[in-house]
């Protein structure tokens, strides 16, 4: 009985790594004009290999994908791009961020918490055309943009067959570093409520 | 359908040759100007560390002092960075650092030259995975680098391993290997492991009806040593010796050595960088077990491989080709077997030759979109007089790279924890529909 048992936990258990990313993940929208603001105040960009990159006194650009779609897996409805390169002050030991689009912005001498909430702030995803009744999920996926790598040459676990897809399992030599946050179900006539 | 059948194979060997080549893809422009803060300190100086100074040109050396005195500029940096890495060669890899200098409101530009190393380790990967026809299988290795240079690992490691070979082994092992040996093209490796055998009841009854077959055993002790020779970064040879020692469950028990030679030649190369890709990786393996060696088993297994991998983004093509021939007279640990996780997927090993072949031809093209699996498998295993039964099987599935981040308090540091997929495999067998199900972990070890 329990050998039969042990697939299905087995599922559970690669199913549940997949949903653990989805809904223990929560952000928080308002509304400002026809514009919807997105909060996630357990975020922490700036860790592991970007903050080394970052200490090494490289810049990384972070991309921000928010989607507002119709439902889980849903419709899109809206969705904004934005990208900005994050820099360390090796002399005053800071961060600046730049926004990179129209208009530019840059700021400095911010904490990391403080420059992973100055971008946060400017993103922003129109929303005029939604209804006010209409449900919608908002999802922020994440990722830093790479440099550019040597050839895999020296990666060794490539000489097997397994170890191919090993490689290409991985985007570029370094981890690269992504995430993402997903919420819902909002309405913007709530939010306006809510404002 | 077995013209279909043939077709693939014939794909899965024909579309490396045709899909081959270098690719280079766009480099996000993270260092443009004006985004990183340390650009409006001046630079003190600009060193090399790792390599001799004298294995660059003077014209980039120069190139290089002339950053001094000025502005931080991250391009001009990166560019000298990628002329260093050129003018070096794809043996070594170039990493730009930027660092306080001495003096106040100024830095210092290091370029860290590292020597890629030639040859790899060979030890598998820690694995666990399950079979709804055949069960459960793992493989856990732990595996820690003995010194600075990352040059020599210790591997100890348990396996209750029914996937892999025709029979169940459960066991452990230990080994030692050294990837510069000398120098970087030599290396050496040594195994020893010991396993309990078990049987599954096909194979029993298989082996109880074949007078002339090879004899079952209840453990298997093994120990290997082999060179590996580094001819360039992408091609290498190996050579070596295993004993092994059966202890045989009939007519009575008794031990019986097979002691055998082994060489092999390996290929791999990855062609193109961060959303493209290519990857061609092949092989060839032969052993020989021979009463030179004092082996009372006397025959010769010739073994080829070959994959080609394409990526696109989130799209990834694969298609995979394996042989062998195997003569004379063979243990089963040295028999060939599809029907696994990773080969034939959806078929039972046990039920199409449950005492190995000592042929086999398989070839499968698989195309991944992000976490989406689909495949189609064919194959076959024989022996040398019986009919060539086609074994094609289609599945579909779902994989996920699982990420963890462990959380210190202070700080947050991603890790990889291993690959997972599950698979519903569907053998097309005559008569009836079977679907196989089939979960795997690959871990990052």
């Amino acid at each position: 009985m329990r050998i039969r048992r042990l697939p299905q936990l087995l599922v559970l258990l690669v199913l549940g790594f997949r949903t653990h990313q989805l809904t223990a993940q929560s952000l928080n929208v308002r509304l400002e004009g026809d514009q919807l603001k997105i909060g996630a105040p357990q975020l922490r960009l700036l860790t592991g290999d970007a903050l080394q990159r970052l200490r090494d006194g490289a810049s990384v650009t972070y991309v921000f994908e928010t989607v507002i779609t119709s439902g889980r897996n849903g419709d899109r409805l809206a969705q904004a791009t934005s990208r900005f390169v994050f820099s360390y002050d090796l002399w005053e030991e800071k961060y600046a961020v730049t926004r990179v689009g129209s208009p530019p912005r840059s700021v400095s001498h911010l904490s990391a918490s403080g420059a992973e909430a100055w971008c946060l702030d400017l993103i922003r995803v129109p929303v005029a055309g939604i209804s006010a009744q209409t449900p919608f999920w908002v999802s922020l996926e994440y990722r830093t943009e790479e440099p550019q790598r040597p050839p895999d040459n020296g990666d060794n676990s490539g000489f097997t067959l397994g170890g191919l897809i090993d490689i290409f399992s991985r985007r570029t030599l370094k981890q690269e570093s992504r995430g993402s946050r997903e919420a819902g179900p909002f309405r913007l006539v709530d939010l306006r409520r809510g404002h | 359908m077995r013209q279909f059948a043939f077709f693939i194979l014939l794909l899965a060997v024909a579309v490396p040759r045709g899909w081959s080549q270098d690719d280079d893809s766009s480099t996000p422009d993270a260092e443009a100007p004006g985004t990183n803060i340390n650009e409006r300190y001046a630079v003190a100086a600009v060193e090399l560390e790792g390599v001799s100074r004298s294995l660059i040109s003077d014209v980039l050396y120069d190139e290089m002092q002339k950053m001094v005195g000025q502005r931080l500029d991250h391009r001009q940096a990166e560019m000298l960075r990628q002329r260093i890495e050129s003018e070096l060669g794809s043996r070594y890899t170039v990493v730009r650092k930027v660092r306080k200098s001495t003096t106040p409101r100024q830095l210092q530009i290091i370029y860290e030259v590292s020597k890629n190393p030639l040859l790899p380790f060979r030890n598998p990967r820690s694995f666990a995975s399950y079979h709804s026809k055949e069960g459960f299988s793992f493989a856990f290795d732990v595996a820690p680098h003995l010194d600075h240079q990352r040059t020599q690992k210790l591997f100890v490691g348990a396996a209750n391993d029914g996937d892999s070979l025709i029979e169940r082994f459960a066991g452990f092992r230990i080994g030692y290997e050294n990837v510069k040996l000398a120098t970087d093209r030599l290396g050496l490796r040594f195994d020893y492991a010991t396993y309990h055998t078990q049987w599954n009841v096909h194979t029993f009854n298989a082996a109880q009806e074949s007078a002339s077959g090879p004899g079952l055993y209840r453990r298997r002790r093994s120990l290997e040593a082999s060179l590996a020779f580094a001819i360039d970064a992408y091609f290498y040879i190996t050579s070596g010796v295993s004993a092994n020692e059966l202890e045989m469950q009939s007519p009575t028990v008794h031990f019986e050595p097979v002691r055998a030679a082994k060489a092999s030649l390996r290929y791999r190369r990855v062609f193109g960088n961060g959303d493209d890709k290519q990857g061609l990786a092949g092989g060839y393996e032969v052993r020989t077990g021979t009463r030179a060696l004092d082996s009372n088993f006397v025959y010769t297994r010739h073994s080829w491989d070959a994959e080609y991998m394409f990526r696109h983004e989130k799209h990834v093509i694969a298609t995979t080709f394996v042989a062998g021939k195997i003569t004379g007279n063979a243990p089963l640990f040295e028999r060939f077997s599809l029907g696994d996780v990773e080969a034939l997927r959806g078929w039972n090993k046990y039920e199409i030759a449950p005492l190995g072949g000592s042929r086999e031809a398989y070839g499968s093209l698989e195309y991944h979109f992000d976490h989406l699996l689909a495949f189609y498998d064919v194959g076959s295993i024989w022996d040398p007089g019986a009919s060539v039964k086609i074994k094609p099987s289609i599945g579909l599935g779902v994989g996920s790279t699982v990420k963890g981040t462990w959380d210190t308090g202070k700080e947050q540091s991603p890790f990889t924890l291993g690959d997972f997929s599950l698979i519903l495999a569907v053998p097309f067998a005559e008569g009836k529909l079977q679907p196989t199900v089939m979960v795997m972990a690959r871990f990052h070890m």
